[in-house]
């Protein structure tokens, strides 16, 4: 009982630790940059009012769309959101009125991501996508590397100090990343168990990628995958590394020896289902910047250029 | 130890101005991680998901069958009634993608009334195509009608039968009037 009780602070400690540490608002206000940006950039092509026209015998509105009654909207009304959408995600990249803009973004960006799932099944890639916003819609993401904070400095207001609020945005985009990975993980072990990795699921998921008819998602960029195929104990070994990787993402939490390997393991697990079976999953890519520190990345920059300009001049070599 | 007690004890005494909203923080984690517990439990591989939350489904079962059954829309060329060809390119399909559409057609054929839906799905994909195909955004052939095949695959690891179903039957078509 002793031991439990002394052993609360320590748990609140590392608690308030993980969420609340003092940080740098650069990080942050770089991630939110690189974040927006490259939804922006992913899907500013994209357009989604033409659902607005499509036959009703296709609407089947998600959980969230029924419970709130929300109907299918005309394609004049989908167009205005998507363009208030992608100037919001403009706006939130270059941290103009930085708080209204990834409001804005989050808000509208749930509704057309939502829509899109009521015209055809879910995919997996936007989930996450949508829990990064809301904890950058709730923080300080735009009090550096913004226009909101060089329009700050330049009324000679003092740059803010690292804080917990800098911190939780980047940890709770972790949490939710975790989330995904872990549960895909289970879900394949509590459906199929160590079958998922010993029977020829892999093997077929790489031969049917292959299959224009057959296949579910885009194409695969090239037929590797058949030759994976063809090799059962590699595509055995590949399937156990997903599953493997999947599950263990968490520790990515807490360990920081292991999480370079299970992080950068995730994303070349995500980036070789593209390149050999399809499906892409761009924007979910993105939540990869938040585990970059980018306020070192940007020291060790900072770092190099100066030194480079303190050098002394090369001297020319005459021989 | 102290230094992480002394961290903590940093972080709580900010001032009030930069003080993260615990509050606002834990109810996004509760909401995350409340919605994530509710799709694990009623994980269901065939299901409708609880999108944003999801309990990740999608391959988590094991397969051992080396063939599949799927069913593939086929423009039928105008004038060329013997001549089809599989509307499987994004351009052809817009604002749905191949994706999309196979996940659409995948739950009209759950629902109750699926002929009639099916139908109707069947003449707006006709018309989208042909509207389209007027307007310049594509440049495939124009069309007569959509047959809805089902298809069934022999698989090989070489994908030698890519291109050739071992058996198709015709389930629906739809002409334009």
């Amino acid at each position: 009982m002793s031991r439990s009780i002394r052993f609360l602070p320590r748990l609140r400690g590392a608690w308030d630790r993980f969420w609340f540490a003092p940080s740098p608002p650069l990080n942050l206000g770089i991630c939110r940059a690189l974040f927006y940006g490259g939804i922006l950039a992913v899907l500013v092509r994209y357009d989604v009012s033409g659902f607005g026209g499509v036959s009703d015998a296709f609407w089947n509105p998600i959980w969230w769309f029924r419970l709130l009654g929300l109907p299918k909207p005309s394609q004049e009304a989908l167009q205005a959101i998507q363009w208030t959408w992608k100037l919001s995600l403009a706006a939130a990249c270059v941290g103009v009125s930085t708080r209204l803009a990834t409001a804005v973004s989050f808000l509208l960006g749930t509704y057309l991501m939502g829509l899109l799932y009521s015209f055809g099944g879910t995919s997996h890639r936007n989930g996450i996508v949508v829990f990064a916003m809301a904890s950058l819609a709730l923080s300080r993401c735009g009090d550096a590397f913004s226009l909101d904070r060089w329009w700050r400095a330049r009324r000679g207001l003092a740059a803010p100090e690292p804080s917990g609020a800098y911190r939780w945005p980047v940890r709770f985009v972790w949490v939710a990343m975790s989330c995904v990975f872990f549960e895909a993980g289970i879900s394949k072990l509590r459906h199929s168990g160590l079958a998922w990795v010993t029977s020829d699921t892999m093997t077929l998921l790489l031969v049917q990628a292959n299959y224009p008819l057959v296949r579910q998602a885009n194409p695969p960029w090239n037929d590797w995958g058949l030759w994976l195929a063809r090799h059962r104990w590699l595509a055995r070994g590949l399937a156990a590394e997903s599953l493997a990787l999947e599950t263990l993402f968490p520790l990515a939490l807490f360990s920081s020896r292991l999480r370079p390997i299970l992080v950068l393991g995730a994303l070349f697990m995500q980036l070789g289902i593209t390149v050999v079976m399809g499906p892409n999953f761009d924007v979910f890519i993105l939540t990869y910047l938040f585990w970059v520190p980018w306020d070192r990345v940007a020291g060790w920059i900072r770092d190099r250029l100066s030194s480079r300009s303190e050098a002394p001049a090369p001297r020319l070599a005459v021989r | 130890m102290s230094g992480d007690l002394s961290e903590a004890r940093a972080a709580a005494e900010e001032p009030s101005g930069a003080a993260p909203r615990r509050a606002a923080v834990f109810a996004l984690l509760a909401v995350l991680l409340g919605g994530s517990l509710v799709a694990f439990v009623r994980d269901d591989p065939y299901g409708e998901e609880l999108w944003p939350f999801s309990a990740y489904p999608m391959y988590s079962r094991a397969w051992n069958k080396w063939s599949a059954v799927r069913r593939r829309p086929f423009g039928v060329v105008r004038g060329e009634p013997a001549h089809e060809m599989p509307l499987i390119d994004d351009p052809y399909l817009a604002p749905f993608g191949h994706s999309r559409i196979c996940a659409a057609f995948s739950w009209i054929e759950r629902q109750p009334d699926r002929d009639r839906r099916l139908r109707s799905a069947l003449r707006d994909m006709l018309d989208r195509y042909e509207d389209r195909r007027r307007a310049g955004l594509h440049d495939g052939p124009p069309l007569q009608a959509i047959r809805l095949y089902e298809l069934r695959f022999r698989l090989d690891p070489h994908a030698s039968t890519r291109d050739r179903p071992e058996s198709r039957r015709l389930l629906l078509e739809v002409s334009t009037p």
